[in-house]
């Protein structure tokens, strides 16, 4: 995909503490910090409007850490930086992340002033206990004051995160908390099933056998649950991990998982721009020191060939509930994927696990359940 | 009758594992001064690295030292390497036929061993010299005297004269040269006579073909003369002889009495075989030299290609392998599980691994081998008796009147208070005990008689475990007995893996059968649905394990910073998929045969 990017990604990597299963590169840091970071960020924001002069963007998204916690202050500087460098007459979504407990309506005006229009929040769980367990700085009680606070600055488009999977939680436990979310009324839930990610203190704990995780049958009986009560409450699947009501996905997301290319900004940060997957430096001092350099703070590199886009194409398509356009993705890679992958294909459907509908291949059900096993299947 | 052959002793240095045998051989070449010690890599006779990491040797080879002896005379003395494990007797004897003597190196701290007694054995059949030597004496635990004591109760042999060395440290070793000087009969040929030349051994050089170890007992042989192969008539002429110095030294021409080599462009093994005696086409010998013991394969097992590897390339270099390696056999066969492969005969189980790695390592080779399995003797209904080597060409059990199992004499070493654990254990493997015999207050030698099928897996492992490694195993071929023999067949997915099979003890075959379950369960991965692993004997099942449907295998995030990570997971995984055989619509990986093959201990 060679076309400029209309999509941007923006990492803030603070955090006020550091959650038991995370894995993510944030951190807490000092305010001195936090003005370096965010000049470097101004500049690197600078350098890519420059290069691709002033680019049109359609969606934003600012993820973290914690983007909630930025002053009023970085709030500006960012909002002015990305007016001054980016071409923001046609964006449709400009979400940030959130915790709940760490808003402050002085900061929430900001993020609308400059243009934000939906808050992603990660909630994970209401049961207050487990949200102990997780290292989560809240309650049950804070989300739902946070979540009024959102909706009293006027922010209609909301998602909430939540996870299942989790240590010593119940069927029972999660459905719970699916209702309770239900009652809220966000326009978008993200549920995630619980990954130990090495070298998080989850990762020990589960060593250490201190931790009880629900297993396998659980896990999709839990996953399985929540998509029915979901979608019978009006949030119809799009992806894996998403559900949103009637026409509102989110839009950013969209493009990752149609190989579309977007921009990114920050530490750890990763673009896909001009065929080539970016990875930003994960450590300050590199990012810092490529960035007072006039350099792009590139830590790696991928070049996406014809084969790695057609195969990327699948791999993030079949997330989707719609799958894959299987005239448009033969037109874009001149491929025949039926005939190409015909026996991959004639097996999985003798599986149960894919299904091939009005143009669009798709996963079922159960084929969503062992997504990684069907999509490796087209690995050439 | 020249006097040149008073002044030539041929000589085989023989031992137990670990007594010394190859230090030693390197302290009399160094002290002989064919190399400096820088020249010297530690045991420059074992030159494989394979022996070398095993610290045996497997090859043989041969050098000639020039030694002045105290006497002031100057002596050739042609010193032939030996192997040194139970599974390579064939091998030993080979080389001792061209000796007249052997030194016999025991270890002062450990005394006879299995393998001590087995080689003093084929040294004596061959009717050597056989001249004891008592090594390590530096070691503070020796006791020369006891072990002195020792052998002459257990071999019978007079040791009070037998030189104390430490081959390490290079302490007495003119001792040893004297002594092969003074005591190995000097030999008594006619360079006059017709020649007679006993090939003892072979290898394969690229350039120069096959290239014949000899010993000449008669005559004379130089380049230009024409040679024949007595056995098969087939001449060739005679491109280089010469004398391994230790590498290979050309000369004008070899007599009687000497040790060396002759090169003819020989191009087949067949043409070139061990035992055999070279004689000249213008002048033949009478009478062939006797012939040595014909190496008889004990073990079996299927090589098989792996996914992707060549069958000719592994044909080829059983070919290469078998050059240099007469007790290797092999045939090609069939499997349904794996396709065209070969069977191969092999002297035990330490000749099979050492073949597998050879192949692996040296040719580069992915192969597959299942199960090591021994020849049965089958008595059909008809009549006919066959030998079976391979399960799967086992005849339906109701055309089988009776099913004999090779049996083995084994002799066992081990300190005393092990005996109760080492009995248990032969009990275990269906042994029965011939006697015990105390060597001495400490240890004793337990001769027990085992089925061949039951000590090739890990016997001997078990054996080093149940006597903290102090034991130690020699064993002989001992006939056939009729035993409950079945075949035990395992089941993937309701289909029979045929590379799978085996014949064992109908009362293993239970245990065994829910091993081997247990195993593959662990090492076959998930599929899309529930796989039944079973043993079956016939149509009954006797053991089964379930490998459940995969449930879940999905990533739940996968946003902009994980794409390329999960694309290099995901290639990962299909890499591991590679290494997979496809049976039926089940994917084994290739371990699974490894996994069969090697057996641990029950628990």
């Amino acid at each position: 995909m060679n076309q400029t990017p209309s999509s941007l990604y923006i990492h803030i990597p603070f955090c006020a503490q550091k959650c038991a299963y995370c894995d993510f590169v944030s951190f807490a840091a000092k305010p001195d910090f936090r003005m370096e970071y965010m000049k470097c960020l101004t500049k690197e924001l600078q350098m890519i409007g420059t290069k691709y002069d002033k680019p049109i963007l359609k969606t934003i998204f600012v993820g973290g850490g914690t983007p909630s916690l930025l002053t009023v202050e970085e709030i500006e500087m960012l909002g002015q930086v990305v007016h001054e460098n980016f071409d923001m007459t046609g964006i449709e979504e400009f979400s940030i992340e959130a915790n709940p407990g760490t808003l402050v309506n002085e900061a929430l005006f900001k993020w609308r002033s400059i243009g934000v229009n939906r808050i992603s929040m990660g909630v994970q769980s209401m049961n207050d206990v487990l949200l102990k367990k997780l290292g989560r700085i809240h309650t049950s009680e804070v989300v739902r004051s946070s979540f009024a606070t959102l909706r009293e600055c006027d922010f209609d488009n909301i998602n909430l995160d939540i996870m299942f999977g989790l240590p010593d939680q119940t069927y029972e436990d999660m459905m719970d908390t699916v209702e309770k979310i239900i009652e809220l009324g966000p326009e978008h839930v993200s549920a995630y099933s619980l990954k130990i990610e090495e070298g998080t203190p989850f990762d020990r704990l589960v060593d250490e056998e201190k931790i009880h995780l629900p297993d396998e049958d659980e896990d999709r009986k839990m996953y399985h649950g929540l998509v029915k009560r979901l979608s019978e409450a009006g949030y119809g699947q799009y992806e894996i991990s998403n559900f949103a009501k009637e026409g509102l996905p989110c839009n950013h997301n969209l493009v990752y998982w149609k190989g579309q290319p977007y921009f990114a900004a920050g530490m750890a940060a990763h673009g896909y721009v001009d065929g080539v997957r970016i990875g930003n430096h994960m450590d300050f001092e590199s990012y810092k020191t490529d960035i007072q350099d006039g350099k792009f703070p590139e830590a790696t590199r991928e070049v996406i060939d014809q084969d790695d886009a057609a195969f990327e194409y699948i791999m993030l398509g079949l997330r989707l509930n719609e799958g894959v356009d299987v005239v448009e993705y033969n037109s874009l890679y001149k491929r025949d994927i039926e005939k190409d992958f015909k026996s991959v294909i004639k097996m999985q459907v003798e599986s149960g696990a894919l299904e091939i509908v009005a143009g669009f291949m798709r996963l079922t059900e159960y084929g969503r359940d062992i997504a990684n096993v069907v999509i490796a299947e087209f690995l050439d | 009758m020249s006097n040149r052959q008073d002044k030539i002793r041929n000589f085989s240095i023989i031992a137990h594992i670990d007594h010394g045998k190859s230090t030693l051989a390197d302290r009399l070449i160094e002290k002989t001064g064919l190399l400096t010690l820088r020249e010297m890599q530690d045991q420059i006779m074992d030159t494989m690295d394979l022996e070398r990491e095993r610290g045996i040797t497997i090859k043989l080879n041969t050098t000639r030292l020039i030694y002045t002896a105290k006497d002031g005379e100057e002596y050739t003395l042609n010193l032939i390497d030996t192997p040194g494990h139970v599974d390579f007797t064939y091998e030993v004897s080979r080389s001792l036929a061209a000796c007249e003597g052997a030194v016999l190196v025991v270890d002062a701290t450990q005394g006879v061993e299995a393998q001590t007694l087995a080689n003093v054995h084929l040294a004596d059949q061959q009717g050597l010299e056989i001249l004891p030597v008592l090594n390590k004496i530096d070691l503070p635990s020796a006791r020369p005297d006891e072990i002195r004591a020792e052998i002459e109760d257990v071999i019978g042999i007079v040791a009070d004269h037998a030189p104390e060395v430490s081959a390490k440290s290079g302490l007495n070793i003119e001792d040893v040269l004297e002594l092969i000087v003074n005591d190995v009969p000097h030999p008594t040929g006619d360079e006059k006579e017709p020649l007679k030349a006993l090939i003892f051994d072979t290898v394969y050089d690229p350039y120069k073909g096959i290239v014949a170890s000899v010993r000449i007992f008669d005559g004379t042989v130089k380049k230009g003369d024409t040679m024949m192969m007595m056995s098969t008539g087939v001449t060739f002429e005679v491109v280089e002889v010469g004398v391994y110095s230790p590498s290979p030294v050309p000369l004008p021409m070899i007599q009687a009495g000497d040790v060396g080599y002759i090169t003819g462009s020989i191009k087949d093994v067949k043409h070139c075989q061990v035992g055999d005696t070279i004689t000249l086409k213008n002048n033949p010998t009478a009478e062939a030299l006797p012939g040595y013991k014909k190496a008889t394969p004990m073990v079996y097992c299927g090589l098989y290609p792996a996914e992707g590897e060549s069958y000719d390339a592994i044909r080829d270099a059983l070919e290469k392998l078998q050059l240099n390696d007469a007790a290797l056999s092999f045939e090609p066969e069939t499997s349904v599980a794996l396709g065209f492969g070969f069977r191969c005969g092999f002297l035990g189980l330490l000749h099979l691994e050492i073949m597998q790695e050879r192949l692996e390592r040296e040719f580069d080779l992915d192969i597959i081998a299942t199960a090591p399995g021994v020849i049965y003797r089958v008595t059909k209904t008809d009549g006919e008796v066959i030998f079976v080597q391979n399960p799967s060409n086992l005849p339906e059990p109701t055309e089988i009147t009776k099913m004999e199992e090779p049996i083995v004499d084994a002799k066992i070493y081990i300190p005393s208070e092990y005996v109760g654990n080492v009995m248990e254990l032969c009990q275990q493997r269906r042994g029965s005990m011939n006697h015990m015999d105390y060597l001495d207050e400490k240890r004793v030698m337990l001769d027990y008689q085992l089925p061949l099928n039951e000590v090739i897996y890990d016997f001997f492992d078990a054996l080093k475990t149940k006597t903290r490694g102090y034991g130690s195993l020699d064993y002989e071929f001992n006939g056939y007995v009729e035993s409950d023999l079945v075949k035990m067949d395992i089941l993937l997915n309701k289909e029979n893996i045929d590379a799978f099979s085996m014949i064992v003890h109908k009362s293993k075959a239970a245990s065994r059968g829910r091993q081997i379950c247990d195993r593959l369960k662990d090492v076959i991965p998930r599929h899309q649905f529930v796989i039944p692993i079973q043993a079956a004997i016939g149509n009954k099942v006797i053991a089964r394990e379930t490998i459940k449907a995969l449930r879940k295998d999905v990533l739940a995030k996968c946003y902009g910073g994980d794409i390329s990570r999960k694309k290099k997971l995901l290639n990962k995984q299909k890499e591991g998929k590679k290494r997979m055989r496809q049976m039926g619509n089940v994917e084994v990986p290739q371990q699974a045969f490894l996994t069969v093959l090697k057996f641990d201990e029950e628990k």
